[in-house]
């Protein structure tokens, strides 16, 4: 078996180690096996990925940095002030870190079964301090090189050695504020929340991170019509308490050679503040770490408010499921959609995909004209109909309900005394959609009322009523499942992609026609009125289902 | 030399203003199997956890083999053997890979862990799965990985906190056959469980603790003279004031008819 690069790396140290009372040979095969279960657990950044056992999984992730780092690269040929740029790529650089950091290092850094794998066996504690300190800078140092390198190596070709020396010791500073920062966090919400929560807010943290990959990508190609942007900089006191800035100050210094006190004094913050970081970090941070690990386990505050009072939400149910169990379908869709973390991992981001595209395709495609000029053509234009890029994307999102982390859950379904499965799959359809769909369309389509004026009222209801249709009609066609019934390992969405892929087109036809009847006098209200009654044909039809028509293994 | 394999003096430890541990005091000759009982949160597993230098802030003297375990030595890790109540267990690697792992981390070489670890799954008649994921393991061979693991190195005590959950009826014979044959070559072992039947039946000593204190302590016989009751479970509601079982049943029932 070919060696970890790292492990090589070190046995080279090993009798200097030993000399200090480590034990190598042990700290070796901790550091081994850590790195082996790094390979195979999936990162947040290929968590929408399927079918990936065997594979590298840490080598791919690499790759995703890598071009992560490359697009971000691409901001040093921006002809801005250096100070203003570096802040921009600092900035990135920093927040990727610092999300991958919570969502990633988590596994790392809050690993309980540690304790009661390792602690009762004879490995003392030095040897596992610094093996678990080891695989931690080693996990950071290698995302940092990933994501910071090819500004690096942008940098060195565009201002020279100097620059680049100075930006690499910064990345060293940023590191040890990255893990000062992921630590403090975590510190906090540990101290102040129980285990469960702690799972819940790193849940968040990889939602957004999932979030900034998604909308980045399309920002980043959009991005260059900014670079109008006026420069003229004056130094403001607040200036002082902005992370990037103290690092950005000096590579001001290098390549506009300007020697100001205020320059100077960032820098300064940029020496001091991560080396301060790291003392208070070894001093007070991980110890307290070792004594609180344990709340992780421990589930006992996590208290949901009373589910019996009077709620909304309880009344929603009773006026959308009039049937029984199937109301009980409807709740239990919800609870189970807001509490499943991997779930949310991957729905959250495509719905807020889905929100933010039309409007980045309404800003940002606006052809050099400012903002003020963009809101002023709106009063005419049509171009409220990139709506149906959302419903597109939450009409497909629906295929989402059948899936779970706790899969194994589903024996439930057979056991209950349910002979008619198609109320499991109203309740599950009714639930998602007064959860994600009308909602979110509906927040959309306030927005663009706003934005575009109340004449295109009828045109935001026809574009809901098609939503409605598109929704359950790819819902009719979709495979017939149970919701939470498969797992997201084998998620195998090829079954279910031809049939996204037509949706898209059918999706692209009714806003052609919804665009074309705009020139037709009635023809928007005529489309209200198919696109109802069609939807409600379709529903007629799409709940007579037979067990024997569920796919089941 | 010392006789005991476990002693444990004024042993003390909360969580908090919680007091989970009100003064225990213990000492375990070696060739024995105890059987260590109390209900819920009486703090069984505290004691265990601190047996095996995973809690630290007790106050109190802890000795296992004759050797305080509070100086921060591991050398008694290399004598004790442990299987956890919850499967803890690093899923992702192979039983070859993790079993391996851990008879390094004893100091055995790498080809006897190994040859060890395959006889022994081999014995519980699960060589096949080897070479796979422990992820993929139904209960049961999760909890056989766990009993191999927590004897590949040969330990002179061991802790067992549920050993038999998942096994299967031949299986928990073979097991209990290991245990008594340990015994009679002078281990010890320290055995806690819920299962009053078993605890009964295999302990040469019996301890209760309630509310972190001892509230008995001896011989199945010697337990029985302490209350009227017939059996092991029933000296156990007797004794930590347990006696509405039947009330609570009754309005269980209650409640489902209503």
């Amino acid at each position: 078996m070919r060696e970890f690069l790292l492990i090589r790396l070190l046995d080279k140290f090993a009798f200097s180690l030993n000399k200090s009372g480590i034990n190598y040979k042990q700290l070796r095969m901790i550091l081994k096996i850590k790195l082996l279960l790094d390979q195979r657990n999936v990162p947040t950044i290929l968590a929408n990925q399927r079918k990936m056992e065997s594979k590298n999984l840490v080598l791919r992730s690499m790759l995703i940095y890598i071009f992560m780092g490359l697009m971000i690269s691409i901001f040093v040929w921006v002809p801005f002030f250096t100070f203003y740029k570096m802040n921009i790529i600092l900035g990135m650089i920093i927040f990727m870190l610092l999300a991958t950091m919570v969502s990633d290092f988590s596994t790392i850094l809050l690993d309980v079964r540690d304790k009661n794998i390792l602690l009762p066996r004879p490995v003392d504690n030095k040897t596992l301090k610094l093996a678990k300190t080891i695989h931690v800078f080693y996990y950071l140092i290698r995302i940092t090189l990933a994501i910071s390198g090819p500004s690096l190596i942008m940098s060195l070709i565009h201002y020279g050695p100097l620059f680049f020396l100075i930006m690499l010791i910064e990345m060293v500073l940023i590191c040890a504020l990255v893990m000062l920062l992921t630590s403090i966090l975590y510190f906090v919400i540990l101290r102040v929340f129980d285990g469960e929560k702690l799972k819940d807010i790193i849940n968040y943290f990889q939602i957004a991170l999932s979030i900034f990959m998604a909308v980045g990508y399309q920002f980043i190609g959009r991005m260059f019509d900014i670079t109008q942007i006026s420069v003229s900089f004056t130094p403001k006191w607040w200036n002082y308490l902005i992370p990037t800035a103290w690092f950005a100050a000096p590579l001001n210094i290098i390549s506009e050679n300007s020697y100001s006190a205020f320059f100077i004094a960032l820098t300064a913050l940029a020496i001091i503040i991560p080396i301060l970081a790291l003392v208070i970090y070894n001093k007070t941070v991980v110890p307290y770490f070792e004594q609180n690990l344990q709340k992780l386990n421990d589930n006992s505050g996590g208290k949901r408010r009373d589910a019996n009072g009077f709620s909304v939400k309880k009344i929603v149910a009773k006026l959308v499921c009039q049937d029984k169990r199937e109301r009980a379908f409807y709740t239990f869709t919800q609870n189970m959609i807001s509490s499943e973390r991997k779930l949310k991992l991957q729905l959250y981001p495509s719905l807020a995909l889905a929100i933010a595209l039309p409007l980045i395709m309404l800003f940002v495609t606006g052809n050099h004209k400012s903002f003020q000029q963009t809101l002023n053509s709106l009063h005419s234009s049509s171009s409220f109909l990139w709506t149906y890029m959302s419903i597109a994307m939450v009409s497909v999102s629906i295929s989402f309900i059948s899936y779970s982390e706790k899969y194994r859950g589903a024996w439930i379904y057979k056991v209950l005394p349910v002979e008619n499965p198609g109320i499991a799959l109203k309740g599950a359809f009714k639930s998602f959609m007064f959860k994600f769909n009308v909602p979110l369309i509906g927040i959309m389509s306030i927005i663009f009322i706003i934005l575009f004026g109340a004449r295109i009222i009828p045109d935001v209801i026809l574009m809901f009523v098609n939503m409605l249709l598109l929704s359950i009609s790819f819902f009719k066609v979709s495979s017939k499942e149970l919701p939470f019934y498969r797992d997201f390992q084998n998620a195998q969405n090829g079954t279910n992609a031809g049939k996204s892929f037509l949706l898209m087109l059918i999706c692209g036809i009714m806003a052609a026609i919804h665009f074309g009847l705009k020139f037709v006098p009635y023809g928007i209200t005529a489309n209200i009125a198919v696109s109802a009654i069609l939807t409600m044909i379709i529903w007629h039809f799409s709940f007579n289902v037979k067990w024997m028509d569920i796919e089941i293994e | 030399m010392d006789d005991s394999a476990i002693s444990i003096k004024d042993l003390n430890m909360s969580y908090g203003s919680k007091q989970v541990l009100n003064g225990i005091n213990l000492e375990i000759p070696k060739g024995q199997i105890i059987g260590y009982i109390g209900p819920n949160g009486a703090g069984k597993s505290t004691t265990v956890k601190i047996l095996l230098g995973i809690i630290n802030n007790y106050s109190g003297t802890v000795k296992v083999m004759g050797e305080d375990i509070s100086s921060g030595s591991i050398e008694y890790k290399k004598k004790i053997g442990y299987i956890p109540e919850t499967a803890e267990i690093y899923d992702n690697l192979t039983a070859r890979e993790y079993l391996t792992f851990l008879g390094e981390l004893y100091g055995m070489d790498y080809e006897d862990v190994d040859a060890k670890a395959k006889s022994l799954l081999g014995l519980f008649g699960i060589g096949e799965v080897y070479d796979s994921r422990i992820a993929s393991f139904s209960k049961g061979m999760k909890q056989k990985i766990l009993i191999i693991a927590s004897l590949i190195h040969n330990p002179d005590v061991l802790f067992l906190d549920e050993p038999l959950s998942g096994l299967d009826a031949n299986s928990v014979m073979i097991f209990k056959e290991i245990m008594s044959t340990l015994v009679e070559q002078g281990k010890t072992i320290f055995y806690s469980s819920h299962i009053m039947e078993v605890v009964e039946k295999i302990s040469d000593r019996i301890i209760l603790i309630n509310n972190g204190i001892i509230v008995a302590d001896g011989t199945f016989d010697q337990l029985k003279q302490l209350s009227k009751e017939g059996s092991l479970e029933q000296i156990f509601n007797q004794l930590t004031g347990f006696n509405q079982h039947k009330q609570i049943a009754c309005d269980f029932v209650n409640v489902i008819g209503a």
